[in-house]
């Protein structure tokens, strides 16, 4: 479900054999599940906004 | 800026750090807990994606919908993985 997780003990542990399938499974899995919710809630396809912290506000 | 490589780059670089530390502490037992298939690789290649999903789309109903209450994603998502790893994660190490 998280590449990353799957990346960090592969390469430390040396076995890579299985890691392919960690990280295209969830690409697949993941645009999918954005595609179907984007179908649900009816509304175009678009990346999600990130906000940069205020760092005025939260001093 | 596009967040999206610093992103990528500190989740990796956290999984390196943390699977670093549980080899110098207890040594390549158990592949430092990496991901393996526990039956065929085509079953994982099944699940793997299936999980994925619904995740996603947890992540995407939770996070991304303004609609939705912000303030229960962290509960909503972690839910979605707690139940993932429960269900699948279990019958398929009760074979």
């Amino acid at each position: 479900m998280n590449p990353a997780r799957s990346i960090g003990p592969a390469i430390l542990s040396g076995d890579l054999h299985g890691l392919w399938l960690y990280i295209v499974a969830p690409l697949i899995g993941a645009a999918a599940g954005a595609l179907a919710y984007q179908f649900v809630r009816g509304e175009d396809v678009r990346p999600a906004e990130l906000h940069p912290i205020d760092t005025e506000e939260a001093a | 800026m596009d967040a999206r490589p610093c992103l990528l780059g500190a989740q990796i670089t956290g999984a390196l750090i943390a699977a670093g530390l549980i080899r110098a502490s207890l040594g390549n037992d158990a592949h430092v807990g990496a991901t393996l298939p526990s039956g065929s690789q085509a079953q994982s290649f099944v699940w793997e994606p299936v999980l994925t999903f619904f995740l996603m789309f947890v992540i995407m109903a939770v996070a991304t919908d303004t609609r939705a209450v912000g303030e229960a994603a962290a509960i909503a998502i972690g839910g979605t993985s707690v139940w993932m790893r429960c269900s699948v994660a279990r019958s398929a190490a009760r074979r």
